[in-house]
């Protein structure tokens, strides 16, 4: 699933690595991130106390998602084709990451703002 | 239980406010209670009346809007009265047998004692009196041309000016007006009771008040209204007047007009419960006017107490009440000017002073905190953001609390002077026996403690009170709990003078 998605925007990689290795953890990775942070931006914090619940916490919890999004997705794929510096192609794909990322955390973030208290609300 | 309060004159109207306060507030009634408040005053444009007419009004909106289906005591304020709970009910909205050929008050409080419009000679049909009753009768009323002075000439629709003996002539026809007919015509239970206020110093009070209690008790009187329980409260001098020679009121004459109607009670009234209230008058004068819009008191502790002796009375079993007479006075724990919560007795704090703290902490939670956090869940849950500043509900909310700080402040700059808040302070410091103390970790009643109650209170409210307007009314009480809480119990030693 995360191969075609990668591709779609991507094109495909000489190297097979990509499809072979990286897409799938790296894509695996980034989905249980972006529910774990929804989880405790909505159920941990959002149920717990009234300190950061607003849709500026949100924004900020967002642009660390598609930071990490972005940073995760370039280390693995430099880590496991062994590169010495990054390519278009890896950056490229640090930024669909990035981009899978934030829409991914926005989705959990519709699915789990009805359990919270205090960003129920959040972000609209 | 209904309870059929009658408030004569400007005190009247004044204790009916201070007593709407009271309700509002929570304060320890029977939970069946029901008032019907009733107005008996000439002058319809007294500014104490209308003050008192508006904030019924709004108690009796934000009751029917926030309790829809009448008020829960189970839910998770169980142990506290809920704010605004006791039934005002206008005399006119009461059922009446054969309703048809009932004459129709309206729904207002202040019922229309007389048509009348004129003077007192006019009222008394001077003109067409023979020359001899003429004569008479300028012998028993002042008819010179000094119009301070002339109560024959007295204009009756700003009230009597502070002389009864107009004043009794005028509620000598209490019987015949449709208001005393439909109050007769409703009264037919027998647990049901009569409460009539009054001032013993001015002119409407001290003049309608022994009238009615003689009609009250006429034999001719229907059973349920003679059998009835009835209690009193006559409010003596409390307040001084500035000079005004133009004036028709004259305050060196409050003593001796007490003293006389004092030993008129003490043969003529005979009630289940009489309370007497009243107090040395203090240095800030009142502004010395006849009546009309202009003649709008500061609200005093006398009042607040005297709406005590209201609620002292509904709770009250039908046993309390022996056959003898039962006079009550109200004393003060230590004579100071300046009163705090201390200075009351444990039943008065713990009937009406415990939900006045409650209730003002809810009142500052509504006015100082929710406008500041409209973006929060909770606010956006109820809709505030689009309802607050306009649907009926919180307007009459918002300008209901207005009322109740503007009172609460009018109290504290009386004299005698009853000061237990501090409304310009931040919630730490709202009750000025006791700041909540704060520290690097406890913040006490902070901006971060009221949004974590609000966004749990109103959460857990949600499936018991799934419209919005009755679960903010919950959650008023649910923060006002908390804040409670925070602040602990309170030192009831007075401190040294």
């Amino acid at each position: 699933m995360f191969q075609s998605i990668y591709e779609l925007f991507l094109g495909q990689n000489n190297d097979p690595i990509y499809v072979d290795e990286i897409f799938a953890p790296v894509g695996t990775t980034t989905t249980l991130v972006a529910l774990i942070l929804a989880a405790i931006f909505y159920v941990g914090l959002g149920r717990w106390k009234a300190i950061f619940h607003r849709t500026s916490h949100w924004a900020i919890t967002l642009i660390i998602m598609a930071l990490f999004g972005f940073f995760y997705a370039t280390y693995y794929a430099k880590d496991r084709t062994g590169a010495d510096d990054m390519d278009s192609y890896m950056t490229s794909f640090g930024g669909v990451n990035a981009l899978l990322a934030v829409i991914l955390f926005f989705l959990f973030s519709l699915a789990l703002k009805n359990v919270s208290i205090f960003a129920k609300r959040t972000p609209f | 239980m209904k309870l059929f309060l009658f408030g004569i004159g400007g005190t009247g109207a004044r204790v009916l406010r201070s007593l709407t306060m009271l309700l509002a507030s929570g304060a320890n009634v029977p939970a069946d209670l029901t008032i019907i408040p009733i107005l008996l005053d000439m002058d319809m444009q007294n500014g104490d009346t209308e003050r008192a007419l508006r904030l019924v009004d709004l108690y009796r909106s934000i009751r029917q809007t926030g309790y829809p289906n009448g008020p829960k005591t189970d839910g998770p304020t169980a142990g506290a009265r809920p704010f605004f709970s006791t039934a005002l009910q206008p005399l006119g909205t009461l059922q009446t047998p054969g309703e048809g050929s009932q004459q129709q008050i309206g729904d207002s409080i202040l019922p229309k004692l007389t048509d009348h419009q004129g003077t007192f000679e006019e009222f008394l049909q001077v003109s067409s009196l023979e020359d001899i009753d003429r004569e008479f009768l300028k012998l028993l009323y002042d008819n010179s041309s000094k119009p301070t002075n002339a109560e024959l000439k007295l204009n009756l629709s700003v009230g009597f000016k502070g002389n009864p003996n107009i004043g009794s002539v005028v509620f000598n026809a209490l019987e015949d007006s449709p208001v005393y007919k439909y109050f007769v015509s409703a009264f037919n239970d027998q647990t049901d009771r009569i409460f009539v206020i009054s001032s013993i110093f001015g002119g409407t009070g001290s003049a309608g008040f022994p009238q009615l209690i003689k009609l009250l008790q006429h034999p001719s009187q229907k059973v349920p209204i003679r059998n009835a329980k009835k209690g009193a409260v006559t409010v003596m001098p409390y307040f001084a007047l500035e000079e005004n020679n133009q004036s028709a009121i004259d305050q060196n004459r409050f003593l001796s007009k007490t003293k006389a109607a004092l030993s008129y009670y003490q043969n003529q009234i005979n009630l289940d419960a009489l309370y007497y209230i009243g107090d040395r008058p203090g240095s800030k004068l009142y502004p010395n006017v006849e009546g009309g819009a202009k003649q709008a008191n500061n609200a005093h502790v006398v009042e607040m107490l005297a709406a005590e002796s209201v609620l002292d009375f509904a709770r009250r079993g039908a046993g309390d009440f022996s056959t003898d007479k039962r006079y009550l006075e109200y004393g003060l724990r230590r004579n100071d000017r300046t009163l705090d919560l201390a200075h009351f007795g444990d039943s008065t704090y713990t009937n009406l002073l415990e939900p006045l703290v409650r209730f003002t902490y809810a009142a500052k939670f509504y006015t100082d905190f929710v406008p500041n956090n409209l973006g929060e869940a909770f606010a956006k849950n109820l809709n505030l953001p689009q309802q607050l500043r306009t649907a009926t509900f919180y307007t009459a909310l918002d300008n209901f609390i207005n009322a109740y700080k503007t009172w609460l402040r009018e109290l504290g700059n009386n004299d005698r002077s009853f000061s237990p808040f501090d409304l310009d302070t931040d919630f730490n410091g709202l009750i000025r026996s006791k700041r909540i103390e704060t520290g690097f970790f406890a913040k006490g009643i902070s901006e971060g403690f009221l949004q974590d109650v609000a966004g749990k209170g109103e959460n857990n409210l949600k499936a018991a009170y799934p419209i919005s307007e009755p679960r903010f009314m919950q959650l008023l009480m649910d923060v006002a709990d908390k804040c409670l809480e925070k602040l602990g119990p309170l030192n009831r030693q007075l401190a040294d003078a």
